[in-house]
Order: C-alpha cells, then structure tokens, then sequence
C-alpha cells in the first residue's frame, strides 16, 4: 500500500547550462570580449544535488475497521529517503474528525459512524489508509431502574432501553427492534402497551406501558437480535403520594425526598415540578425519615423534616417561608468615594440577582453605604491583611450591630482584586459565618456573593472540580460566579453555624451540623442539583 | 488598555528589561494549574489544605510565568469570558433596576446605577479584570519570591504613577528573602 510521490526531476538551472557552453563549446569566441579567461579550466560550482527521494507508508493492512466508539490503534509509518538521510518527520490527520481522530503519534481513535481517511504525511509524500467506523450493538441495558406506577394507569415516566457497542457506548446506529415481556411476576400481572419498539439512534422507548396489579418486585426483561436483559425491580402501587407547595413563587418548584419504597430507602430523591401540587412517585410507608426540602426561585427553601407518610396514599402540605430581607452596611474607607459607592452598587445588584435566581430567598432589606474616606484612621486599615485587623475597623470607623459589615478598602490580602469574609474555624471547618468582609478596591462585582457565602457558612469548592466548575458562586477564582447547587441552599439556611440564623435571626424548623461536601447527617451532598447550573447538568436522578 | 499603557510607560528601566526578558520567554500557551489559579483566585478564605497553591514549590519558571502574565494581562479568550459575564450581570441588573423594589438601595443609588450603560458597565469589568490579573501575578512574585522577583516589585513599588503601585508594595512587604 505504500505509495511515493515522486519530486519534481531536478534539472540543471539554465544559466549554469550557457555558462557551460561558453566555457567549452565553439560559441566562446565570439565572446571572448566580455568573457575574460574563457578557455580556462572552469571552477564554476557543480550543482547541488537533488533532494532525495521520500516514502511514506503506513503500516498494516490497507484499512481499518472500528466496531465502537472511542476505541484506539496505535499506527505507526515508516519514512525512508533515496540517500539514507535523515528522514523527515510524520504529521497525521484525519479527513473528517467527525469520524476518526489521530494525534500527532499516530494514535487513531473512532469517535463517530462513517468513513474517513487517515493520513500520513512526510514533505511531500503521504501515505492514507481508509478507516470505518460501523458500531456493532453488543449489549442492552435499562436506562436506570422502571420506576413505580400506579395499577391500570400508564406508567408516567417511560422505560428506556438502550442498545450499547462492545465499549459500553451508545450505539447510535442501531436501529432493529427491541421487545420487553414481563420476567418478575409477583402477582400475575398482565404487561399492557406497545412491547415492542423501533430503536432510534440506539434508544428505545416504551411511552404507553401499564400492569394491571398492585404487587412489589416486578421486573422486566427487554430482548434485541444479540442480547437480553433483566431490568431492576419496580412496585406497581394503588396511587402515588402527593406534595402540596403553598407560597411558591416561581413556576418550578424542586424537592428533595427522603423516605422508603418497600424495602428501598430513598435518600434525597429529587423531582422538578411545574405545578403546586404534584405526585412524588413514590409511596412511602415509613415516617421514620420522611424529610421534605423545597426549592423554588424567589423564596427560602422549605424543610419539612418529618413528612406524616403512612402506608396508605398520603398528600403532604409544605409552605415556602417569605423572602427574606437582610441589612447590610458599607464603609467605604479608601476613596474616591463615588466610585467605590458604585463598585458597592454593582457588587449588591449582582449578589440580589444570585438570590432570587438560585433559590436563596434572600434581598437586601437595606444597603446603605456610608463615606468613611475623610476618617483619620482609615489608612491603618488601607491594606487589609488579616482577620486581624477587624477589630481596628470596627472600632476606629464604625459597625453597625445586627448586620453584616463591609468594609471597601485599598487591598485585601495583598491585592486589590480580593474579598475576605472574617469567618471563624473549628479544626478547619467554618463554625461560624463572619459578621465582617473586607472587599479590595477592584473587587469584581461578583465577588460580594461569593464572601456573603462565606458568611452563611459555605466553602470553597475549588478542588470538587469534577462537579463544580468557575460559575459556581462559591469558586475562589472566577469572574462569572452565577450559580448555587441546591446542596449549598440547603447549607446556607439549615447549617448549624450560618449567620443567617446567628446574626440575622432566621428561624428554620430544623438544623444540623452539615458536612462540607458529603452527603451525611441528613444533609444533601453539596453538590447535589435539582437544576442544571451552567454547564452542569442537574443529577438529582 | 489605557491601564497597560500607562503601566508600561511608567516602567523603571529593571521592570522594563525584565519584562522584556519575560516576553521573549514568554510561554505560548496561557497559564494553566496552579498558576492560573492563583492569577484568577479573588477570596482570601482558605478552609482547607488543598486550597494552598505554593507557587514557590514549583521552581524558578513560575517567576517567568508571573512575569509574562503581568506584561501580558489575561488571553483574549479569558478577556472575551469575562466580558459576556459582564453582559449577562448587566441585563439581569437591568432588570432589577426597572422593578426597583426589593434592592435595599436608596432611591439615590438606585439613579446612579441606572445611568451606567452597558458599554460602560462591560468596559469596568473588563478593565478590572485585566487589573485584577495583573496585580495577581505580582501578588505572586511576593509568594515565590528571590531576586527577579523583588526586582520587578521594587521597579513598581518606586512608581507613583502605577496603577499596581499599592499591589506591588504590599507584595514587597510579603516578599519571601531571596
């Protein structure tokens, strides 16, 4: 398969051929003249030599068939040269990275359905081989568990199976169809609906499906042309449990849900609503950790921490507490007042807009600003470097009891770009959120969030990278802070430690002592979402 | 880049050559890990270990780095980011400012801000931005620290007519001994 691409045939330039014919044919003569030594031996350079000759060739076969996505294989090419020179390097590409990838060691992965070509190239020689990437489906898999419906109705939420390639990746070409029959039959149900369906790009859902007969630990089982499987157990129940939302603000209201389903404990089970009242989809039978936390737009967050579920089928009441509205104070103590009163403006525009768009329930109930620019004593706390400089702040310009204090100075910790809040630790963990922040004279306008944070007891959470990324509002190094997780709502309000019931008084029907990050003490993982934020997606599922 | 330029003019003739040296060596591609971290890190909170970023740990490069970063001000995809999250706060300030209610700002306040247009809001941020990134980068020559280090603070802490002047002092004052 190798191939050469020949150069163009070097020649002699002509004015070397007429220099050469002068100095050895007949015509020199005439020109003697002008061409003083003519007749001479010639030192006249002889030309350089040609380049040499260059092949490329890939290795193996001619081509390259992928039966999955994202599989790999190495290539290698082999560069000779006419002269046994040095042989010029190999660049690899691909003619449509749609289908197949290479890099610049040859690696080639498939990373679509189609044909391409792959290429080698060295100077002016290339070699190519001819990739196909088919997926083959190999295996068939449920999308997550069916989940319970009620007897004689269909099911609300559809199943979904998914055909997979022998890698595990949806197999997007696949498109035969895919039968489901009952296999776990407790109670001699009857399965109704279409059974069998047409996958498309390699799903296949059954929408209009129902089973006649209350029973728990049915399953199913879905069959294609090469495989077969069992699905995870489902309840077929009388009727759903209902939450009813009172005092909403906003058109989507998101729950979180503890509770039991037959043997299942559902921990923290989540479901976006549109309506004020809508089914959970589940049963419960168990009071016994039965939590209930709400979130929606434009309101706190509502905890109902014993929901009264019985074993029959139960509507639970929960009622969003008013906004909440909290005063602040700022000093500005480094000038020019007007635009550091503006920096202050901005900066509490872009904190109300977070509130109300995240579910914080919170506006300011006063922001007053006061200029401190002509106090004597301000330049002491110029530079801010420490926590320890609170108390010089508080007593030579001012605070205001009960309330957040801000402070707009020159730098921060060095910067004067930079934001502390004055929070108090216990063996590294926040046990108090501060009453005290220092903002630096550039601050960005988003930065007031992220230290008001801190005051309601949030982390950072720079190193979650995985499921945190610069718009979360509690990044410490980001310019777009735009986004709380529902995991870190759910902190601000009923941590233990968060100045929102220290400082400012708000009541909540219960607290805990939340860890950071994980999920534990009846407290959601912080980063648990009930609605996507940013690039995240919501993963309450 | 009114604030690059008058920074750059002001420049004593040790910043300026160390900045030029900077700029020859200047890596291709932007900052990355660690040291994009620190350029971008705005909250002095640190709560746990593993927010420390100890640019000294990462050897001598990381003073080029710094140096580069500070000639150089953000990428323009890093400026362009910056700008479309301004644009987004601006609208939903907007927003609010037509609702008027809720703000806690007293009338007064709420008439400054209404008179900030989106141009002029977007040219703040984006202006703060690249101040912001600059005076981290000589934040963090304070936390490497040595000889190139001091010398380029030393440059901009003499100048009273540098915007970074009060960054690069209080770097000096945080200088680690060379």
């Amino acid at each position: 398969m190798a191939k050469t691409v020949k150069q163009p045939r070097h020649t002699v330039p002509y004015r070397h051929r007429l220099a050469y014919r002068i100095n050895c044919g007949a015509t020199a003569a005439a020109l003697a003249t002008g061409l003083a030594g003519c007749g001479e031996e010639t030192t006249e350079p002889p030309p350089p030599p040609p380049p040499p000759e260059v092949q490329v060739s890939i290795g193996g076969p001619d081509t390259l068939l992928f039966t999955s996505l994202f599989d790999g294989v190495q290539l290698t090419a082999t560069v000779t040269t006419s002269d046994g020179s040095a042989p010029p390097a190999v660049a690899w590409s691909a003619t449509d990275g749609r289908i197949v990838d290479v890099d610049d060691t040859g690696l080639a992965v498939s990373v679509g359905n189609g044909s391409a070509a792959i290429v080698a190239r060295a100077s002016d020689a290339a070699d190519t081989i001819t990739v196909t990437v088919a997926q083959v489906a190999a295996h068939l898999e449920f999308l997550g568990a069916p989940a319970d419906a009620v007897a004689g109705a269909t099911f609300v939420l559809p199943v979904r199976v998914v055909a997979l390639d022998s890698l595990l990746n949806r197999a997007l070409n696949f498109t035969e169809s895919v039968t489901l029959a009952l296999h776990a039959n407790p109670v001699a149900g009857t399965l109704g609906g279409t059974t069998t369906v047409t996958a498309d790009s390699g799903l296949a859902a059954f929408t209009d499906l129902s089973l006649d007969s209350e029973g728990s630990g049915y399953s199913l089982r879905a069959a294609a042309t090469f495989d077969t499987v069992t699905s995870p157990e489902f309840d077929i129940v009388s009727g759903f449990d209902m939450v009813r939302v009172h005092n909403g603000a906003g058109s989507s209201i998101g729950l979180l849900l503890d509770g039991r389903l037959g043997s299942r404990f559902l921990n923290d089970s989540g479901l976006v609503l549109t309506d004020s009242a809508a089914p959970v989809l589940f049963k419960s039978d168990s009071t016994a950790d039965g939590e209930i936390a709400a979130f929606t737009p434009g309101r706190p967050p509502a905890l109902l921490p014993q929901a009264a579920w019985s074993g029959g089928i139960d509507t639970v009441d929960i009622t969003f507490p008013d906004k909440i509205g909290i005063p602040v104070t700022v000093w500005i103590v480094k000038g020019p007042f007007g635009q550091q009163q503006a920096r202050a403006i901005d900066a509490s525009l872009t904190t109300t807009a977070v509130w109300e768009d995240e579910g914080m329930g919170l506006e300011f109930s006063e922001f007053e600003i006061i200029d401190a620019t002509a106090d004597p004593d301000g330049p002491a706390i110029y530079n801010v470097t420490t926590c320890q400089q609170q108390s010089l702040a508080e007593a030579t310009i001012g605070k205001r009891s009960g309330r957040i204090n801000i402070y707009y100075v020159e730098t921060v910790d060095g910067g004067a770009d930079r934001g502390y809040t004055c929070v108090h630790f216990r063996g590294g963990d926040i046990v108090s959120g501060g009453d005290v922040i220092f903002m630096a004279e550039r601050s960005g306008h988003d930065l007031l969030a992220h230290e008001l944070g801190h005051s309601f007891g949030l982390t950072h959470i720079d190193f979650l990278t995985s499921t945190f990324d610069r718009t979360n509002v509690m990044h410490s190094a980001s310019n777009s802070r735009r986004y709380f997780t529902e995991g870190q709502v759910f902190r601000s309000f009923f941590d233990s430690y968060t100045a929102l019931r220290s400082l400012y008084g708000v009541t909540v029907s219960d607290t805990r002592p939340c860890p950071p990050f994980a999920f534990d003490l009846g407290c959601p993982s912080i980063d648990k979402r009930l609605w996507t934020d940013g690039i995240r997606p919501a993963n309450w599922e | 880049m009114t604030v690059l330029r008058s920074a750059s003019i002001v420049m004593t003739a040790v910043l300026a050559s160390a900045v030029s040296d900077a700029r020859a060596q200047q890596p291709q591609e932007p900052p990355t890990g660690p040291v994009l971290q620190w350029l971008l890190n705005s909250c002095g909170v640190i709560e746990h270990p593993r927010e420390l970023v100890d640019l000294g740990a990462l050897g001598p490069r990381v003073v080029d780095e710094l140096i580069a970063a500070f000639a150089s001000g953000p990428t323009a995809r890093m400026t362009a980011e910056a700008e479309e999250a301004a644009r987004e706060r601006h609208a939903r300030r907007r927003a609010l400012l037509e609702r008027g209610t809720g703000l806690g700002l007293s009338a007064a306040d709420v008439a400054l801000a209404s008179q900030v247009s989106r141009e002029r809001y977007v040219a703040q941020a984006r202006a703060d931005f690249e101040h912001r990134y600059r005076a981290e980068a000589l934040r963090g020559l304070a936390a490497v620290g040595g000889a190139p280090a001091r010398s380029v603070l030393t440059g901009i802490a003499a100048d009273s007519t540098s915007p970074f002047q009060a960054t690069a002092r209080t770097s000096l004052e945080r200088l680690r001994s060379p």
